[in-house]
């Protein structure tokens, strides 16, 4: 028998396989379809045929997800992965375009959602050269732990991600900008947004400053101020262009009135392109309560940008409050 | 001496920033691959976000 014959017969019996298990999935028969195809699929891997192994997984795994039964669908992917280990697939178009499309048919209430997502990652940090796992991925994982309401995550990962992420990331934290205004204008406050602004302003600047990515912070800050002065036309500033040598565009300070904080973040992420250490530190003593709300992460951008070495005056009792607070919600 | 305003801060500050070519561009971006530290955590906020409410 020619190869390619043998090849034709494989895909055959993969197609009856798998005809036979959707069969069992329209007649409701779940558990009995879930347990055949794992067999069949385990034959597969020991016999090194890894290919229909994945093929035969990976549609399990849609088909049960589509007939809304995460438990099972979900342990097929966790299989899915085990194979992805075991056979130490790559991360490319392929293999990553297989994860994505199962993640989007998970039910952001699903359980063990978090920990498909986990082993996803997992495999992208192993078989790709990101030490944090693949933008791509990592751009749909996002998508649905926000969908599940998991911000802080969902927050990481869009940071995390590519182009496609930054427009989203912004959205968030806009929108949660809003709605934190309407809650205090809920409980009588006048004008909340001078002093809640630069709280979430400053998590977009930081997040792409901590990773070096310049154009992201500078994309979020166009986007984040233009929409903070359309929804607010009270607010009173004034915009100063300077020319930057060498740049194609100015540098647009939008020059607030009633808010440093938002003036100050501007100026932050032109001061750590120059990577100039005096201006780092003339910024920071002109704006001293700054410099003490935000010395952990101008700590770090210190070291970054600047080569400044932290002094470690270990304070337990704030390294401890700001674990507790900081990491998930 | 009497404390500078923010205003005239700012436009020296501007100035200073912008006599040379800056060492990163306005659009440079790290590769994720050569990404290995995250920074710190940023401080939890104390607004829930609803992802229902988005108008």
């Amino acid at each position: 028998m020619t190869t390619e014959n043998k090849n034709s017969v494989i895909q055959q019996k993969l197609a009856k396989t798998l005809h036979r298990f959707e069969s069992k999935i329209a007649a409701g028969d779940y558990y009995e379809a879930h347990q055949t195809l794992r067999t069949i699929a385990n034959r597969y891997v020991r016999a090194r045929t890894y290919e229909l192994a994945i093929e035969l997984v990976s549609q399990g795994a849609t088909s049960l997800l589509k007939a809304k039964q995460g438990g099972s669908g979900t342990d097929l992917i966790f299989y899915l992965l085990e194979i992805y280990d075991q056979a130490e697939v790559t991360v490319d178009e392929g293999s990553t375009g297989r994860l994505i499309q199962l993640l989007v048919l998970i039910e952001p209430t699903e359980p063990n959602m978090k920990d498909v997502i986990t082993g996803m990652n997992n495999w992208s940090i192993k078989f790709s050269d990101f030490k944090f796992g693949d933008p791509y991925l990592h751009n749909v994982i996002a998508l649905k732990l926000f969908e599940g309401e998991h911000i802080y995550e969902a927050e990481r990962y869009f940071m995390l991600g590519t182009h496609d992420s930054v427009g989203k990331y912004i959205e968030l934290v806009w929108n949660w900008f809003v709605q934190a205004v309407d809650e205090e204008i809920q409980k009588g406050i006048n004008t909340p947004q001078l002093t809640l602004v630069g709280d979430f302003f400053s998590r977009l600047i930081f997040n792409y400053l901590f990773i070096s990515n310049i154009k992201f912070a500078n994309e979020a800050k166009e986007k984040f101020l233009k929409q903070y002065v359309e929804e607010y036309p009270d607010l009173e500033y004034e915009i100063i262009s300077k020319r930057i040598p060498g740049q194609d565009e100015d540098f647009k300070l939008v020059l607030f009135k009633d808010c440093y904080e938002l003036n100050f973040l501007q100026l932050l992420i032109l001061t750590c392109q120059t990577k100039n250490k005096a201006l780092f530190q003339s910024l920071n003593e002109h704006y001293k309560e700054l410099k003490i709300k935000f010395a952990p992460q101008l700590e770090f951008l210190g070291q970054e940008y600047f080569g400044i070495q932290a002094q470690r005056q270990s304070n337990f009792l704030q390294d401890m409050m700001s674990g507790l607070l900081g990491g998930s919600k | 001496a009497t404390p500078v305003s923010e205003k005239e801060f700012t436009s020296k500050f501007l100035t200073l920033a912008t006599l040379n070519e800056p060492v990163l561009s306005s659009n440079y971006q790290k590769s994720l691959k050569d990404v290995s530290a995250l920074g710190v955590a940023l401080p939890a906020l104390k607004y829930r976000y609803n992802p229902k409410r988005v108008k």
